[in-house]
């Protein structure tokens, strides 16, 4: 049986301590397998990979100026600008078990629940190795994968609208990902939902909600008191300096 | 000093060295590792790397790496490390 999480507004470090709570108490047996859904705090967040150097990829100053957090995840990927009224995010944390056939072949299963979403209103749309989902080429959606104790933690976003100009005012992506995708201007890479069809974004949650339970056995469901309490000590560590600027 | 490459059909990676004595070496980008603590135990290894070496000698202690420590790279091949960092090789012997 699957719990899942309605959508809920969240600050960045809150979402990433979440996640990794709930994972843990996944792998314990605690709780039970759970897809969430959640939106991020106004003004909005960026969110680095566990890879990259945040002063790479993100302008500091510009989001200081604007109030905007900037949070190092616990999965790998790329820079993600999370607009509160411009995308939906969701996480499924579940026993890598329930993902057969290695970490490419969970992207492919979980993303198909996204393009799955996508089609319920009326938006054709393909995975695109690594951990991208995409609409006439644009990239739609992206996600990011990290295994712990046997459980998978994926979390991607779904754009539903897009402000390109606070979008690529807060982050900086390199030339090089231009020129290779052969763009004049990283804004012509991406889409979202509104720019595809007239849907509202309570009917693209509505459709992810269908995308993501259709064929489960689920029931909604809350944090529960240990996670909370779980998520509150790791907290402290994706406001800490030490790891956002670890790189 | 640092070099970067956009994998064919992957991800972005950085390698830099700081070049402040200890020669720390870091790879960074948005690609995915798995576990993702690994990316330690591959910049280890380049760091015990000689100045010397050639390219298949670096590529293979890459591929030990991984291999022995049961990496997996997603968006990102040891090709591409090895490439990267026998460039700034390269570039440090020919500023020395």
């Amino acid at each position: 049986m699957w719990r899942v999480i309605g959508l809920n507004i969240y600050r960045a470090a809150e979402t990433m301590a979440l996640d990794d709570a709930i994972g843990e108490c996944v792998a314990s047996g605690a709780s039970q397998p759970t897809i969430r859904f959640y939106k991020w705090l106004p003004p909005g967040a960026v969110s680095i990979g566990r890879f990259q150097r945040i002063a790479d990829e993100v302008d500091l100053n510009t989001c200081r100026n604007l109030g905007i957090d900037c949070v190092r995840r616990s999965t790998g990927g790329g820079a993600v600008f999370h607009d509160p009224e411009g995308e939906i995010t969701y996480s499924v944390i579940a026993p890598a078990r329930y993902f057969p056939g290695g970490i490419s072949e969970s992207y492919r299963q979980i993303c198909s629940c996204i393009i799955d979403s996508l089609s319920r209103l009326g938006i054709s749309s393909e995975f695109k190795p690594v951990n991208d989902v995409v609409s006439g080429g644009k990239k739609i959606s992206g996600s990011a994968q990290t295994r712990r104790s046997g459980v998978i933690i994926q979390h991607g976003t779904i754009l539903y609208s897009l402000d390109r100009s606070v979008m690529f005012s807060v982050l900086k992506p390199s030339r090089l990902k231009l020129l290779d995708k052969g763009l004049t201007s990283f804004g012509d890479g991406v889409t979202c939902v509104k720019e595809e069809c007239g849907a509202s974004i309570a009917e693209l949650y509505e459709a992810l909600l269908d995308g993501f339970t259709d064929d489960k056995d689920w029931r909604f469901g809350d944090v529960s008191e240990s996670e909370k309490d779980l998520a509150m000590a790791l907290l402290k560590k994706y406001l800490s300096p030490e790891w956002n600027f670890s790189r | 000093m640092e070099l970067e490459e956009k994998v064919p059909g992957g991800k972005l990676v950085r390698l830099s060295m700081d070049g402040k004595g200890d020669d720390k070496i870091t790879i960074s980008g948005d690609f995915f590792i798995y576990p993702e603590e690994s990316i330690f135990i591959l910049e280890d290894t380049l760091s015990k790397l000689g100045p010397d070496e050639s390219m298949e000698d670096v590529e293979y202690a890459l591929y030990k790496t991984v291999k022995y420590n049961d990496i997996e790279l997603m968006g990102l091949d040891i090709y591409t490390i090895a490439r990267l960092y026998k460039g700034i090789i390269d570039v440090e012997s020919n500023r020395a």
